[in-house]
């Protein structure tokens, strides 16, 4: 380990000037506008209806909702705790060690904490979960143990065995009465989440009573943790996983079941081991569910041999194979190391020595981050770093890359998405209440001006206003009529919609099935019986991927179409309303994303065994190839009917939601509109009753003051309305340059 | 080769030698002949280790290490796909191997284009010591691995310390033939990278996820810097030490087992002629005295064991 020398009188003083948590400010220009949105919102309900009050309401309730999820998955020992503790500026929060070690997934909010929850809640399984894994879990599994006698079910249950003698071992022989419970604390560090979710050592002879590490993570399922500090400014949820490819299977089936659909996917690889098959068949699964948020990182670059050169040579890999695998995809790949992350963020003087090695300080000289003369044989003085060591830690280990490249995807994702469909909404609001305000204006400043009226002109008209009444009611009743019609005729679409889908994405697997048994069966007709048939499914769950979202764009082109037909329907009935008012402008429903079904499994193989001992032929008939061919068929449509469910199902409820929030928000707006005409004119008619009543056909003071009040209400809320317009005008415009990734102003400092 | 090995194959060698000339008229002698034959030539054969592993762990620097040279290249992206057997030669030799089976034989004196060519392998011939008690084949990473374990004897399997043990090397290690489960070693490389207590636990783990696929699991650091110093010992550091000497103790007991199956069918091959040749009361004159001869041979052979043989 090289030591460093410390220059006289320029250390003290400079390691109090780089710390490397000033990085951040992740989601800041997000949250920004989402707070000006909220702050929209309220004034907003001070010029609207109840009807479009209650949309505001819940909006400004959707808008607080909002988290934006990043899942950091990749194979064991990738580095994933460490680059999580590194990229949340938490070194040694969660738990890592040489051998793989997180057993559970460990969701870190971020910005989220409500008065009341705990600081750190770890959940245990329940009663069926734990049934479900410990009979090894999965249909497939089910079927082969069925067919195929002799698969694997031994290791699992060898697995399974192992893992309740643990967890009775840590955890006493009534540890059963713990499953569905959680445990929540006030506070947590980093001993806490030791006890909870990492493995800890195989515990050998008696344990104590107090925590120790691994003691719960046998029965451990999740844990949610909520931060203070980090670097985002939006609230984020951080989840870290257990890692794909374990060879002790129950924890391959946790990180599967566990991984509900997040908004952001960090792929972590190893950089010696850059996109091994495992990492290929993952980023494979994931792109073919159009995860489009996906982002590489090349993790523990500080292990290479020759750091500079070697890097250069990993990089140029990765970005051939996966411009090969996914052509036009811009998934962006970033090169770093946790580790020197982890040191350069410790405030305490004990580093880890791998930090410093030789290789590590070669390279930061190479970068021309640190100057060589600096590097000198001689003990530290105090063991503080140096600032500039710090900074090129740092700076090197791809933490300040990674912080803006998830900022601005965070920009484009689901969240910034949700905030523009709601000052859209606004924005119809604001426009329509604006429109009435003026109409209503109108009409009571020419009765201002008239203020005398004869008789007769008032009974005349009054009979105009209730004629027009009649009318404003029956055009009321036909929208309502329409909506209802449209409602069915939407719902309609989508049965037939949801109906086409499943037939073909049953008919999809059946190919692929029959396609595989008639592979199988050639091949052992040719005598090449390899000992286990595998094939992989991902080729043909990128196909469903691919059926699925061609059918669900052209469903939800199918509604927009007869979006598209309704719209003008609408805008002739507000013509006839209210003649002189602006149409207000159509939302732009083709924001709609494709849904994100939940991740089944990632890296399943339907597996056949075909190696027959030979003395199981001597008492029972070989079996003939397509005796095989048709057990393999079997296993593929039953392993992929649940997912054909699944997607149909996802698909099910995203239509509906659209539908019904495409039909809720047109008609709210046009009842808003209607509703409040029809009070002014109910207002206005007795305006007019009241002026036959007149004496001498003059005004009646009453009722003129009454009405310059009204005018002048009317007039601020024109104004208000007026001021809301601007903002949500600016809001948009910034959502606009958030969502296409350019840099905003106001960013994070560098 | 062990002395027991050799002893079997003497005798068999003179029970040819024996059978050679009175088999001229009996033919049901020219078959053992041919058995004799065949068999000696299986015994004679060095035993051949394969080295795998998946993509950058460290496969190509333990073969260097295990030869004790360093003519295999190792970089951080390898994209071999060809793999390479190495065996004992008096004089440096290079092979080419092509798809339908022809060799090329020192290619680069040869005036051919190599784009034409489809190399399936490639095979060297080393003055190199330690090769001559073992053929070594280096795998490429994306190989069939079933097909190259067949010929195989001895297997090691690399993975890389600071990763150690995934699912997908334990699926593929099932996939091989059951024989190598108790002829195998684990090498997990890049051991610098751990300080001494976490290569204990490192240890601890494979022993407990993958001990019972292996014969032997072994920590080593198996960097590319050989320096010619340790070309005669071999060694460079006591865990490659360690490493070469688990081989051999691996490759004397295959060898081993491999005597005792050959002295098995030796003795299976004489009884199974005896039960075919004529009775010796059919035959008279110059042919019995023939038959008396062959039978003598052949149940010598027939009751022939190691122990029997020190003994007489």
């Amino acid at each position: 380990m090289i030591e460093l020398a410390t220059l006289p009188g320029k250390a003290q003083s400079a390691a109090s000037m780089y710390d490397p948590r000033q990085h951040g400010g992740i989601g800041r220009r997000l949250e920004k506008l989402k707070r000006d949105l909220v702050d929209v919102g309220e004034r907003l309900l001070t010029v609207l209806e109840p009807a479009g009050q209650s949309l505001v309401t819940e909006s400004a309730r959707l808008l607080d909702k909002q988290v934006c999820r990043i899942a950091v998955v990749g194979q064991i020992k990738s580095g994933k705790s460490t680059f999580v503790n590194a990229f949340a500026q938490m070194p040694s929060l969660l738990p890592t060690d040489v051998n793989p070690w997180t057993t559970a997934v460990t969701n870190l909010h971020f910005c989220r904490r409500r008065d009341g929850e705990p600081a750190a809640r770890f959940n245990f399984f329940t009663e069926e979960e734990w049934q479900r894994i410990a009979e090894g879990g999965g249909l497939l599994r089910e079927l082969t143990e069925r067919l195929v006698p002799g698969f694997e079910p031994d290791l699992l249950r060898q697995h399974v065995a192992a893992l309740k003698q643990r967890a009775a071992q840590r955890l006493g022989g009534e540890f059963t009465n713990l499953l569905g419970q959680s445990h929540s604390f006030a506070e947590f560090d980093s001993t806490l989440m030791r006890g909870y979710v990492c493995a800890g050592d195989v515990p050998r002879g008696p344990v104590g009573e107090g925590i120790f590490p691994g003691k719960y993570s046998d029965i451990t399922c999740s844990a949610d943790v909520h931060c203070d500090g980090g670097p985002f400014e939006f609230p984020t949820t951080l989840i870290d996983t257990p890692g794909t490819n374990d060879p002790f299977l129950l924890r391959d089936e946790i990180t599967r079941r566990s991984l509900e659909s997040a908004d952001l996917y960090i792929v972590v690889l190893t950089a010696r081991q850059p996109l091994s098959e495992a990492d290929v068949s993952l980023l494979r699964i994931l792109r073919g569910l159009h995860k489009e948020r996906i982002l590489i990182f090349i993790n523990r670059i500080d292990d290479l041999n020759d750091i500079s050169d070697d890097l250069v040579d990993v990089t140029s890999f990765v970005k051939q194979r996966i411009e090969r695998e996914f052509p036009d995809s811009n998934i962006p790949i970033i090169t770093g190391s946790a580790l020197w992350a982890q040191a350069a963020l410790r405030t305490d003087n004990a580093p880890s020595e791998r930090a410093f090695e030789h290789r590590s300080l070669q390279y930061f000289v190479e970068r021309g981050l640190i100057r060589r003369e600096d590097l000198v044989q001689a003990a530290p003085a105090d063991g503080t770093q140096r600032t500039d060591l710090r900074q090129a830690q740092f700076v090197c280990s791809g933490m300040p890359a990674i912080y803006s490249a998830i900022d601005e995807m965070m920009g484009a994702s689901h969240c910034s998405h949700v905030l523009r469909q709601v000052s859209q909404c606004y924005v119809e609001l604001a426009r329509a209440s604006e429109s009435s305000a003026l109409s209503e204006l109108n009409h009571l400043e020419r009765l201002h001006s008239a203020a005398v009226t004869t008789a007769e002109r008032a009974g005349g008209q009054m009979r105009q206003i209730d004629a027009e009444q009649r009318q404003l009611e029956e055009i009321a009743e036909i929208i309502e009529r329409s909506g209802r019609s449209i409602e069915d005729q939407m719902r309609e679409i989508v049965a037939e919609e949801i109906g086409e889908l499943r037939a073909q994405l049953f008919q999809e697997v059946d190919l692929h099935a029959a396609e595989e048994r008639d592979v199988l069966i050639d091949t052992l007709y040719r005598g090449r019986a390899p000992r286990e048939w595998e094939c992989e499914s991902v080729e043909l769950r990128r196909c469903l991927a691919e059926i699925f979202t061609d059918g669900f764009q052209r469903s939800v082109k199918r509604i927009s179409d007869l979006q598209s037909r309704v719209t003008p329907e609408l805008r002739q009935l507000m013509s006839m309303i209210a003649p002189r008012e602006r149409a207000p402008r159509e939302p732009d429903w083709s924001q709609l994303t494709v849904p994100t079904p939940a991740l089944t499994s990632l890296s399943t193989f339907v597996a056949l065994d075909l190696e027959v001992s030979w003395w199981a032929s001597f008492f029972s008939k070989r079996p003939t190839p397509e005796q095989r061919g048709s057990e393999i068929e079997a296993l593929i449509r039953s392993e992929f009917e649940g997912v054909v469910e699944e997607l149909v199902r996802g698909a099910e409820t995203q239509l509906v939601e659209f539908t019904s929030t495409m039909t809720r928000w047109s008609f709210g707006v046009c009842n808003s509109i209607i509703e409040a005409l029809h009070r002014r004119r109910q207002e206005l008619s007795r305006t007019y009753e009241s002026l036959t009543n007149t004496v001498d056909g003059h005004a009646d003071p009453e009722t003129v003051q009454h009405q310059s009040s009204e005018i002048a209400k009317l007039r601020s809320r024109l104004a208000r309305c007026e001021t809301l317009n601007q903002q949500l005008e600016q809001i948009s415009v910034s959502l606009s340059k958030v969502a296409s990734g350019r840099p905003g102003t106001g960013g994070k400092s560098s | 080769m062990t002395a027991r090995l050799e002893l079997t194959i003497e005798q068999i060698e003179a029970a040819r030698r024996q059978l050679a000339l009175p088999g001229r008229d009996l033919a049901e002698l020219s078959f053992t002949r041919l058995a004799l034959e065949r068999l000696a030539t299986a015994l004679r054969r060095v035993p051949r280790v394969v080295v795998m592993g998946e993509v950058n762990s460290g496969k190509t620097s333990v073969s260097n290490r295990l030869i004790a040279s360093s003519v295999l290249p190792s970089a951080v992206i390898a994209n071999t796909t060809i793999p390479v057997r190495l065996h004992y030669a008096a004089d440096v030799s290079v092979s080419l191997i092509t798809w339908d089976e022809q060799r090329i034989l020192n290619p680069v004196d040869s005036a051919i284009d190599f784009n034409d060519v489809d190399v399936q392998s490639v095979e060297i011939g080393l003055p190199e010591p330690r090769l001559k008690s073992f053929d070594l084949v280096d795998t490429p990473p994306r190989a069939d691995l079933v097909a190259l374990a067949d010929e195989a004897d001895i297997l090691i399997w690399c993975t890389a310390a600071t990763r150690a043990w995934t699912e997908s090397e334990r699926r593929k290690v099932m996939s091989l033939p059951h024989r190598f489960r108790r002829s195998s070693v684990l090498v997990a490389t890049h051991a610098d990278a751990l300080s001494a207590e976490e290569c204990d636990r490192v240890l601890e783990r494979l022993q407990d996820t993958a001990g019972h696929l292996f014969s032997t699991i072994v920590l080593v650091c198996a960097a590319e810097d050989v320096s010619p110093a340790l070309h005669v010992a071999g060694t460079g550091s006591p865990q490659i030490a360690a490493l070469q000497a688990r081989l051999d103790f691996l490759i004397s007991r295959f060898l081993n087992r491999r005597a005792k199956v050959g002295e098995q069918l030796l003795r299976r091959v004489a009884r199974m002629t005896l039960q075919s040749l004529p009775d010796l009361d059919a035959v008279s004159g110059g042919e019995a005295k023939e038959l008396e001869m062959v039978h003598a041979v052949l149940n010598r052979l027939a009751n022939y064991s190691v122990m029997h043989r020190r003994v007489a």
